[in-house]
């Protein structure tokens, strides 16, 4: 999940310190119920796209520029999944740590969305659907929860984790 | 204060400040929700506070009710996650905070309501005779209750 200038700028202030960072993420399905996920590089593992909140953001304006900035997908209606926070959610960087509250949303979308769809090559991490029967192994701790809540689900939604 | 807030701000002083945080809308049994009177400046708003490192945003919002009201809410609801420019504030010591405002719904709560010190008196309110100097971070929700009560809006409200 991509930081934000917000998080950069909190980071080189305070050291080591724990930061609550607000997030935005979605399990985007295409047409057959594949899932979108992206990772950052080959190296390292797959996760829901999304990323932080920017400050002044409305939920929803977060979700959708993440969305198009990571993994060019325009949203337009969103099913809200649940909020994923606390302990079990904490990371651990090398720089610090991070305690995310991550907002999930479900996306339908009907439009290819083209690996090579001209976004920011630095920035854009890589991209693949997946059958929600064949997610990777290489998966994020921090997307399963949410994936095994929407494939068991979602009459308990909205969850609140 | 929060431990968050202090161990942030001693880094960064006063620039802006991400924060969860939560509100709860206790809704009595002749749809009036329930208001504090904070004692550092006097104003209305809903139980709640900031989200600590190391709880769940529903923890943080039972953990300020029960240390505000003395109050346990039973199957509370997510009423909405509310952000964005509106939810900007300047405080008057120079801080500058940007909420991410998770409110939760409760029609049913046990216990005997006992206010801490961080109020001086509540009091259940009609939905349309909300007071008007709430914080900027509640104006928002607060006037969308009485659209809920009239059936027009699906929960959770998310902008």
């Amino acid at each position: 999940m991509e930081m934000s200038e917000y998080y950069t700028a909190v980071r080189s202030r305070v050291g080591r310190e724990t930061i609550l960072v607000p997030m935005t993420v979605a399990i985007v399905l295409d047409a057959r119920g594949a899932v979108l996920l992206t990772r950052p590089s080959e190296t390292e593992r797959w996760d829901l796209p999304g990323g932080a909140m920017e400050l002044g953001e409305s939920v929803l304006g977060s979700l959708r520029r993440c969305l198009r900035d990571v993994a060019g997908v325009s949203s337009q209606r969103e099913t809200f999944l649940g909020i994923y926070s606390g302990p079990a959610f904490e990371r651990l960087h090398t720089e610090g740590d991070v305690a995310p509250v991550t907002m999930v949303f479900i996306v339908r979308t009907t439009e290819p969305t083209d690996p090579t769809t001209a976004l920011d090559r630095d920035r854009t991490p890589m991209r693949d659907w997946f059958a929600l029967d064949g997610l990777p192994d290489a998966l994020d701790p921090a997307a399963e929860r949410p994936l095994q809540d929407f494939i068991a689900r979602s009459s308990r939604a909205p969850f609140l984790e | 204060m929060s431990d968050y807030i202090s161990t942030i701000r001693a880094h960064i002083g006063h620039d802006v400040l991400m924060l969860p945080t939560t509100a709860f809308v206790l809704l009595d049994a002749h749809d009036r929700v329930l208001l504090h009177r904070r004692s550092d400046n006097g104003r209305w708003c809903c139980p709640g506070g900031v989200v600590e490192v190391g709880e769940t945003i529903i923890e943080s919002a039972l953990r300020e009710l029960r240390e505000e009201t003395d109050l346990e809410a039973v199957d509370p609801t997510l009423f909405g996650i509310f952000a964005g420019e509106d939810f900007v504030a300047h405080y008057p010591n120079g801080d500058r905070t940007a909420v991410v405002q998770f409110v939760f719904l409760t029609r049913s709560w046990r216990g005997e309501m006992r206010l801490d010190d961080e109020s001086t008196e509540a009091e259940f309110f009609a939905a349309a005779d909300i007071p008007d100097d709430v914080p900027s971070s509640h104006a928002g929700f607060l006037r969308a209750i009485p659209a809920y009560l009239r059936g027009e809006l699906v929960l959770p409200i998310i902008p």
